[in-house]
């Protein structure tokens, strides 16, 4: 069963705020292993774009920092599921969230 | 007593002040965070500790290159009351005011840096609802007339009757017609606007009514009309002044029966929809030429509400500037940071006959040509600085009161003459055209109104 993340990013780090993510790293993994991957430049994008953008892309699960109600009810409302919170870099956060473990609030380093 | 208070550890003071306060070393890593800072933040100070404070605080400036902690850093200075909004843990944003200074070891070197954070929230609050009280929808203005408006609105917001809009081109009709749908019942149903004076008659009569397939050779599938779209909502009918006899009979008839029949049709199609209409043309005066009809008319302005032109409400002008410049500001493209005194003064002593839409194209032209940070009266475009003043001359008041509800009562108002410049209004068309080299869209900008009434002019002149 394969299964679309998507990570907002600052740098190489999760991005603190979903509106002022710099790229959304898409990674379609499959039986616990990453299959493909994608990097969207979202900088300067309005949130509501982003919302339609990773709706778009078939999203499953989006990772972030702090996110706004508003985009938040257009993502579920997309059926995206969010794990929010988030603090800690792109690959260490994939890591935990392929144990299982990743919650919202998590703080990986 | 006086000894203990000399052994406290610093931590703990600070953890009795009122106000955020927090350290970080010059890798921006938070080594101090008190008790205030975790209450307006969320996070705990274990959470915190350790942590890249732009991961913690979320403020804004920190993703705008104007984080203050590192502007005092880099420029060795105390930032002082900066105001900034970050987002708390539950993913609220609160408005915090913040001061930002530099940490140095003992040799001076620059080791961190130290901030505090003031709850803003209250002071925001409150600037809110003052700047509200200037508003109503995006209409704004503190003067006398314009405050009158905003008390009557609420009011006409909730009566389910039709409003007729009147007042020169550029005065705010749509937003008025918008503010009212937005504060109705009706407001989760379609706003539908239909200019008038934008198509032919017998389009204009498709467009409001729709038709069935087959009505006419082009007619392939049923197409509903405006008036359908707008079931449950509001249809604003736009330049209404402009409407043929022949579709005021067929709209008129729609209002009166609830009901009417698309081109092609051949049972009634039952509608539940607000009418709101504007004209800039003086309704009563065509009523009498027999160019409109009275029944429609005072079915119509069953409320009427008189927008005054802007060179009658001067004392908005500022703040009409003030709020153009902020929402050019939120735009890329243009970096002005407000109006010097010859720029001002002008605007001031200008008549403005396109009224706010004038305004606003001003100041966007002007900020598209500024060559300094704040615009200059040079700015601006040559029309201005060439015409004279009229401000100074009684200027004939076009539509007297600000807002007149009239229930469904036939007594009129006391006759507004057309908000027509006669020749002068030809002279200036024609200026903006030769100007323009005939470029109807820029003389339209350059003139402060849209194309549509622009063309409209140049038909009533006859430069068409």
């Amino acid at each position: 069963m394969t299964m679309i993340v998507a990570f907002c990013l600052w740098g190489n780090r999760i991005a603190p705020r979903y509106d002022h993510s710099q790229t959304v790293w898409i990674v379609t993994l499959e039986k616990g292993k990453l299959i493909h991957e994608t990097t969207l430049v979202t900088e300067h994008l309005e949130p509501m774009i982003l919302c339609k953008t990773v709706a778009a892309h078939a999203v499953d699960t989006l990772i972030c920092g702090g996110v706004l109600d508003p985009c938040r009810k257009i993502l579920v409302r997309s059926g995206v599921t969010i794990i929010d919170n988030i603090i800690g870099s792109s690959r260490a956060v994939l890591q935990q969230f392929l144990t299982g473990m990743l919650l919202p609030g998590t703080v990986v380093d | 007593m006086k000894h203990k208070h000399a052994f406290l550890p610093p931590e703990t003071i600070l953890d009795h002040l009122a106000v955020g306060v927090f350290t970080i070393n010059a890798d921006f890593r938070i080594t101090y965070f008190n008790s205030k800072a975790e209450e307006l933040t969320g996070y705990s100070r274990n959470d915190a500790l350790g942590r890249l404070c732009f991961e913690i605080f979320r403020a804004n400036k920190c993703f705008e290159g104007l984080c203050p902690l590192r502007l005092a850093m880099e420029q060795s200075t105390c930032l002082i009351r900066e105001r900034a909004t970050i987002l708390c843990k539950n993913n609220q944003e609160r408005a915090v005011e913040v001061t930002a200074a530099v940490l140095r070891d003992a040799l001076g070197n620059i080791i961190g840096g130290v901030e505090t954070i003031l709850d803003d929230s209250d002071r925001v609050a409150l600037e809110k609802k003052i700047k509200g009280s200037y508003q109503v929808g995006d209409i704004i203005g503190r003067s006398p007339m314009m405050l009158t408006l905003f008390e009557s609105l609420p009011v006409l917001a909730t009566a389910d009757i039709g409003v007729l809009i009147l007042g020169e081109t550029g005065t705010g009709k749509g937003l008025v017609a918008k503010a009212l749908h937005n504060s109705s019942p009706r407001k989760n149903a379609p706003f539908i606007k239909v200019n008038c004076a934008a198509l032919p008659a017998n389009l204009l009569e498709s467009e409001l009514f729709g038709f069935r397939k087959g009505a006419f050779t082009d007619a392939h599938k049923d197409k509903p009309g405006m008036f359908e779209l707008a079931h449950k909502g509001t249809l604003f009918l736009d330049e209404i002044g402009e409407m043929t006899l022949e579709v005021q009979a067929k709209l008129l008839q729609a209002i009166e029966d609830k009901e009417f029949y698309p081109l092609g049709a051949t049972r009634p199609v039952k509608v539940d929809s607000r009418i709101m209409a504007s004209t800039n043309r003086n309704l009563l005066e065509r009523v009498q030429q027999g160019l409109f009809r009275a029944d429609l008319y005072y079915r119509l302005q069953a409320a009427q509400i008189d927008l005054p032109p802007l060179r009658s409400r001067t004392e908005d002008i500022p703040l009409l500037i003030e709020h153009f410049l902020s929402q050019l500001q939120g735009s890329a493209k243009y970096k002005n940071t407000g109006l010097d005194r010859s720029a001002m003064r002008l605007l001031m002593k200008h008549d403005f006959p396109g009224n706010v839409r004038e305004l606003q194209n001003i100041l966007e032209y002007a900020s598209i040509v500024q060559q300094k940070p704040r615009i200059t009266a040079q700015d601006f475009p040559c029309y201005l600085h060439n015409k004279p003043s009229q401000r100074s001359q009684p200027v004939p008041q076009i539509f007297p009161s600000s807002i007149l509800p009239v229930m469904a009562s036939p007594v009129l108002q006391p006759d507004p003459s057309p908000p027509d410049h006669g020749d002068q209004g030809k002279k200036m068309l024609q200026a903006a055209l030769a100007r323009t080299y005939g470029n109807r869209s820029q003389a339209a900008l350059l003139l402060g109104i849209s194309r549509t009434t622009l063309w409209r002019k140049m038909k009533q002149y006859g430069l068409v």
